[in-house]
């Protein structure tokens, strides 16, 4: 029980915590389909992108609210002393500014996979840091989900100790 | 050549089942991205194999989807490669593949991500239910 991480957010501030996790892959999955829709078919490899297209404005304005959602999560691991949490999701945030740069490079350097070396590799960048904030914010909720199975497991046969 | 992603399928490339298949093996990229493909699928196996012997049918379940999933991605790839031979050259079908496989391969991931968090319930339960229970029975 020492080793474990509950911290001291309480069972409902843990839920809530978690629905925002929920929440946050159901962003991570349309992040990915509208980058797929338009490297698939938008760009095409040929084509290229600007920073004021349609589906790059949806896209963007999902990447805003995904990295809010994790920088969320961040800070409630840092405040109700949930380490691995914290660190986690710390380590997407990370990954998701570094993926806006990379998104950044890309467009300010062609927009399309085409125009040169360096808007390729800012591709590769966004779309591989991608999945790596995707893997940590991944194991963040596994944390929650473990934290709030042990707050309700130990809750009621305290309750009945006493 | 059809020149419109990551991978160029060859121009001599004909559009039946051998010349396809054998595309798999003729370019170093392809081949290990299948090969993945392959090793995540199969790695499914095992997890169901455990999961059955402990009672966890949700995990089983989410890892057949995950499986079924990867399934139709197989499907999508070589039919990606088929209608981007020269004599075929349909890029609107060719783009829906790859769509379709780029898209399946994240819902096999995230049946996969789930079915962890079954597992997590599980280990829980059994590293702090039963101990507590013990404790009860004994006061």
């Amino acid at each position: 029980m020492e080793r474990e991480e509950i911290g001291n957010l309480g069972l409902r501030g843990l839920s809530l915590t978690l629905r925002l996790c929920y929440a946050n892959f159901l962003v991570y999955l349309l992040l990915y389909v509208t980058g797929m829709y338009i490297n698939i078919y938008v760009t095409s490899g040929v084509n290229t992108i600007g920073i004021s297209d349609i589906t790059n404005i949806v896209h963007m304005v999902l990447a805003i609210v995904n990295f809010a959602f994790t920088f969320v999560i961040m800070v409630v691991g840092f405040l109700y002393a949930m380490r691995k949490v914290a660190l986690f999701s710390l380590g997407a945030v990370a990954s998701l500014v570094i993926a806006t740069v990379g998104g950044m490079l890309f467009l300010s350097t062609g927009g399309g996979r085409q125009s040169g070396d360096i808007t390729l590799l800012g591709g590769w960048v966004m779309s591989f840091l991608f999945m790596l904030a995707l893997f940590l914010s991944y194991y963040a909720t596994l944390k929650i989900v473990r934290a709030i199975r042990i707050t309700e497991l130990v809750k009621p046969t305290e309750q009945r100790m006493t | 050549m059809y020149d419109n992603y990551y991978y160029s399928v060859p121009s001599s490339v004909q559009a039946n089942f051998s010349n396809i298949f054998l595309q798999f093996f003729a370019a170093p990229d392809v081949f290990v991205h299948v090969a993945f493909a392959v090793l995540s699928t199969s790695m499914s196996i095992p997890v169901i194999v455990y999961a059955r012997r402990v009672g966890l049918s949700k995990v089983v379940l989410l890892h057949v989807g995950a499986m079924s999933s990867r399934l139709v991605g197989f499907v999508a790839g070589p039919l990606f490669i088929y209608f981007s031979t020269s004599s075929i050259n349909n890029a609107m079908s060719a783009s829906l593949s790859t769509f379709i496989m780029a898209s399946v391969f994240l819902v096999a991931v995230i049946l996969t991500f789930l079915s962890r968090i079954f597992i997590v319930r599980e280990d829980v339960r059994i590293k702090f239910a039963a101990p507590m229970q013990q404790s009860l029975v004994g006061r």
